[in-house]
């Protein structure tokens, strides 16, 4: 090997020797030589006297056999030329790295802003699609998953979806020949205890036939038997993969182990792979454990999943599901509802899809505005470039090495944002990890995996090609010019900064887009914290009782909880306590029509989801419900009074005259009379759920899951602790099933949108700031390019404001034009954000608008705030005489 | 066992190709004549293990060639050492010498016993 000093010495001088040749001339030369060789050594010995003939033979002679050296050597020429180009092409690429490398620590404000403008973008679309990936695309791994559909139950016009009931399933399963199967999962909450206190987990259910279906195979320990999917079978559970991370830290020992749910002790047999979390179709909550799913039991959240036979359409499955429906009749419980089939990957969380859709548009948005800021830079940088380059053209260079040393210097600068980016996502997601809403569980098992690794690669090289060879082409046009006539030619400068305009252009219009969402976002989550959701938030607490497993009467369980209710009243951090069959905010009810006497009932069943709540006579007071009218009802059930909420009372009646008129809740109940008006109800989201009726029932006992609301003095925390203690103390038979604080409940329902807000006030926030500095930078740009045009005109007796106007208006054009459209497009577009906040009106979204333009303004003021400055501090006779 | 010449020349060809190089480029013939002449006729090379050679010393870096004119007007390609080929000579004749000095000293010791 050659030692590296005398490199550049050698690679010339093989320059000047020839050029790279074909095989042809490869095999010309070795003959020729040969033939120099021959030819020369005859005259030698026929100077010696030899006949022409033998000098001939002779010569051969000496030489050895002349066609075996003669492909020996061609061979020997081929390999050293491939040998020697490589080593040219890398000696090249070395020379042009080594040269962006040094050019880049020549620049390290320069570098920084890139490589970190860069990373930000590529970091947060390379995270946000890492997450989408898990969420929307592959959200269950495995092949036959396509083949999927869920069959659910619905209210004629489609607004009311509800969970498969086991009765139908039963008839579904006989007779539906467009479905191969179906298949169930289910949940339900258990009590167990973990870390030496008793907790309450979800635990999901699955049908073996579902995890043979998708050939699921256990992580660790082994799948659920046939024998073990029975009542009588033995009791066997299998961990989710992040349980066992979580709780078994991972263990092989794990096996074998035992758990307790509702007192009885399951033995672990096997570990759920990583992938399987069916949580992600919100079909059910994501499960801790998982056990073998029965059809026969009720429980909450049944999903039943149909395989569809190939060929058959959603139509046909319909078709069969409302056929078995028909033959059960009377024994149909769901009656008024009807089928409803759709693919499970559709339901990827269709709500979670739509904001992560919204998110990944706005980061993609992030990381354009990011690469024009790039291209901003590289392109005002290849301008004050342009003497260097024509130098370099002069003597030699082609453009096509010129444009690959740009491009080099690109692509060096692109990875190294590529690293940034790749060390921005893994950040973001272990932040995102800690920090998500609890319906995005499967955040936490988000890796940044070798796809998304290529992604960012692969961005990075885009990035390379659309910011290196606008530069590149701009500066290659008109390249011989600027020698010529020196840099006091304008020239190449003029069209490169109509290009820079254009970029900083775009970057206004799609960062407005983009404040305008994050404020609309804020402004709605601004409303919300002072909307009044109808009770009161921050002294509740709730706490859901459930029987203890095993006790079915429930005359029995009422005459439990009136002495548990008794005694939580009694305790001294207790203001006020009542008894009702949802939390505030949470919403139960009916599919049922609501008649109002006189009313001649409608020929079809209108029915639609009604909201019931029954509450006990101390409910309004506990949870600070405002009575807006009337009276609150009797607690006598026989007198058959109810209550509407202020929206639902003047949709029935609508000339406000509610109180004392009747009702009933289906055409075979009785009536009740209206006694009171209640202020509206709204989730924590601050939704009135669809444009259903409430009514407020009295609430007779305590069955099955009741929630008792408690308005606590002073420390919830602690009384939460107390009231769970004295409860199981008083009564046996009556379990908590769950005790949180209603402020708890609520943040934890607007999380979500919290999650979704601050990611897009983070990307507008970016957006805002690549902005400013791409307009900084063409405004500070066109300045320094037009100094002797400002100096002249300043010699020339031009006003400061007469200077003002010429630099400003320059970038007001800018920003005008980026307002405009920006804002265009974010006003044809703020529907997207309808699945993140709550229900606001056209003026608001004006208002959103005009904050969001005014923002930018600001920016673009504090952007053209330098720029003048340094044209009004212009000296007129250095900057006429001086070279640009 | 006697040894033929062309035997012993096999792995001191590089050497003496690179020692024929260093007062000027030569063409491949006048290598052959050099080198003959300069052992006064004690080596034959055969012609085709000296291309072969030469074609290795080039692509390893040792020597580059050049298409020039030769005495007789006609177009030849001609050799001439690199830097790197000086430096391997220079490495090779040490060596060479340290060798032969030792196989001298052990057969002059032989001889004198």
């Amino acid at each position: 090997m050659r030692p590296g000093g005398r490199d550049s010495d050698r690679s010339w001088r093989r320059l000047l020797r020839w050029p790279t040749r074909t095989q042809a001339q490869i095999a010309r030369d070795v003959d020729d030589e040969l033939r120099f060789h021959l030819e020369m050594r005859e005259q030698e010995l026929r100077s010696y006297g030899r006949s022409a003939d033998e000098a001939a033979r002779e010569a051969r002679a000496r030489f050895g056999d002349v066609d075996a050296a003669r492909r020996a050597l061609r061979q020997t020429e081929h390999r050293a030329q491939r040998r020697s180009q490589w080593r040219d092409a890398l000696g090249a690429l070395r020379a042009d790295v080594a040269y962006a490398v040094r050019r880049t620590l020549r620049a390290p404000l320069f570098t920084l802003t890139t490589v970190a403008t860069l990373g930000v973008g590529i970091g947060a679309t390379v995270a946000l699609a890492s997450v989408m990936r898990r969420m929307l695309i592959a959200p269950l791994p495995y092949p036959g998953v396509e083949r999927l559909v869920v069959v659910s139950l619905a209210s004629r016009d489609g607004s009311i979806r509800v969970s498969m009931n086991p009765t139908v399933l039963e008839a579904a399963r006989e007779a539906t020949p467009s479905l191969e199967r179906i298949e169930t999962i289910a949940a339900a909450r258990k009590r167990t205890v973990r870390g030496g206190a008793p907790a309450t987990i979800d635990v999901g259910l699955v049908s073996r036939g579902l995890l043979q279906f998708l050939h699921v195979a256990p992580a660790l320990g082994r799948s659920f038997a046939p024998d073990e999917e029975g009542t009588g079978g033995a009791p066997v559970a299998m961990l989710a993969w992040h349980t066992w991370q979580r709780d078994f830290g991972g263990r092989a020992s794990a096996i074998g182990e035992t758990v307790t749910l509702d007192g009885r002790s399951y033995a672990i047999i096997g570990v759920m792979p990583r992938l399987f979390d069916p949580s992600v179709f919100a079909l059910i909550p994501r499960a801790e454990l998982w056990l073998p799913h029965l059809p026969a039991r009720s429980d909450n959240y049944l999903a039943a999943l149909g395989v569809l036979r190939p060929g058959a359409t959603l139509a046909q499955v319909t078709r069969d599901v409302a056929a078995a429906k028909a033959r059960l009749g009377e024994r149909d419980p769901m009656r008024s509802l009807v089928p409803m089939i759709d693919p499970l990957l559709d339901r990827a969380g269709s709500e979670t899809r739509r904001v992560l859709k919204v998110m990944l548009a706005a980061v993609l948005l992030v990381l354009v505005i990011g690469c024009l800021n790039v291209a901003n830079l590289l392109l005002a940088r290849g301008a004050t470039r342009e003497r260097e380059l024509s130098i370099r053209t002069a003597i030699g260079a082609s453009r096509g090495r010129i444009m690959r040393q740009l491009l080099t210097e690109s692509a060096w600068l692109a990875l190294l944002g590529a690293a940034a980016g790749a060390a921005l996502a893994r950040a973001l997601l272990a932040l995102a990890r800690g920090w998500r809403p609890v319906s995005y569980a499967a955040v936490d098992d988000v890796q940044l995996d070798g796809t998304m690794l290529a992604l960012a690669v692969l961005l990075a090289a885009c990035t390379a090609v659309l910011f290196g060879l606008i530069p590149a082409l701009v500066n290659s046009r008109g390249l011989g010019g600027t020698l010529h006539g020196g840099a006091r030619s304008v020239g190449p400068g003029r069209a490169g900064q109509q290009v820079r305009r254009s970029l900083a252009f775009l970057q206004v219009a799609g960062s407005v887009a983009l404040v305008v969402g994050g404020v609309i976002l804020v402004q709605s989550a601004w409303t919300l914290s002072r909307m009044r959701l109808g009770y009161d938030v921050a002294p509740l607490l709730t706490i859901q009782l459930q029987r203890v497993p095993g006790i079915v009467d429930s005359a029995a369980i009422d005459a439990r909880v009136a002495p548990v209710l008794e005694r939580v009243r009694a305790h001294p951090g207790v203001v006020a306590a009542a008894l009702a069959d949802g939390a505030p905010g949470g919403f139960g009810g009916c599919l049922c029509e609501i008649l109002r006497e006189g009313d001649a009932p409608p020929v079809a069943s209108q029915e639609r989801f009604v909201l019931t709540l029954s509450v006990d006579s101390a409910y309004l007071q506990t949870v600070g419900t405002r009575l807006l009218a009337g009276r609150v009802m009797a607690r006598d059930t026989a007198l058959r009074e109810v209550m509407l909420t202020a929206t639902s009372a003047r949709r029935l009646w609508p000339a406000g005259d509610a109180v004392g008129r009747r009702l009933r809740l289906t055409r075979t109940d009785p009536l009740f009379t209206v006694v009171g008006i209640i202020e509206d109800q709204r989730s924590a989201e601050g939704w009135i759920p669809g444009d259903s009726m409430t009514v407020v029932l009295p609430r007779h006992g305590a069955g099955d899951g009741a929630v008792l609301v408690v308005r606590a003095r002073g420390d919830v925390a602690t009384l939460r602790a107390e009231l769970v203690r004295l409860i199981e103390e008083v009564s046996p038979t009556v379990r908590v099933a769950e005790a949180t604080s209603l402020d708890h409940d609520v943040a934890e329902g607007r999380a979500p949108q919290r999650f979704a807000r601050i990611l897009l006030v983070a990307f507008a926030c970016c957006a805002l700031l690549l902005a400013t500095l791409g307009l900084y930078g063409v405004l500070s740009f066109g300045v320094a390019q037009r100094t002797r045009e400002i100096g002249v005109r300043m010699a020339l007796g031009a006003s400061r404001s007469a200077i003002v106007r010429l630099v400003m208006s320059e970038g007001m054009l800018i920003t005008i034009a980026g307002c405009l459209v920006g804002g265009a497009v974010a006003w044809s577009g703020r529907g997207l954000l309808l699945a993140m906040r709550t229900g606001a009106s056209a003026s608001d979204d004006v208002w959103g608008m005009a904050i969001a333009v005014s923002l930018v303004a600001v920016a673009s003021a504090a952007a053209m705030w330098v720029p003048t400055r340094r044209a009004l501090r212009v000296d007129p006779a250095t900057a006429v005489g001086a070279e640009v | 066992m006697p040894r033929s010449p062309n035997e012993l020349l096999h792995g001191t060809l590089d050497v003496l190709i690179l020692k024929s190089l260093v007062l000027g480029p030569l063409h491949g013939y006048e290598i052959s004549r050099r080198i003959e002449s300069r052992s006064r006729d004690t080596f034959t090379i055969e012609d085709a293990a000296l291309y072969k050679a030469l074609y290795r010393l080039e692509s390893a870096g040792a020597v580059e060639a050049e298409w020039g004119v030769s005495e007789s007007n006609r177009r030849a390609k001609f050799y001439r050492l690199t830097p790197a080929g000086r430096r391997q000579l220079a490495a090779e004749v040490r060596t060479f010498r340290a060798y032969a000095e030792a196989v001298l000293r052990i057969l002059d010791a032989t001889e004198g016993a």
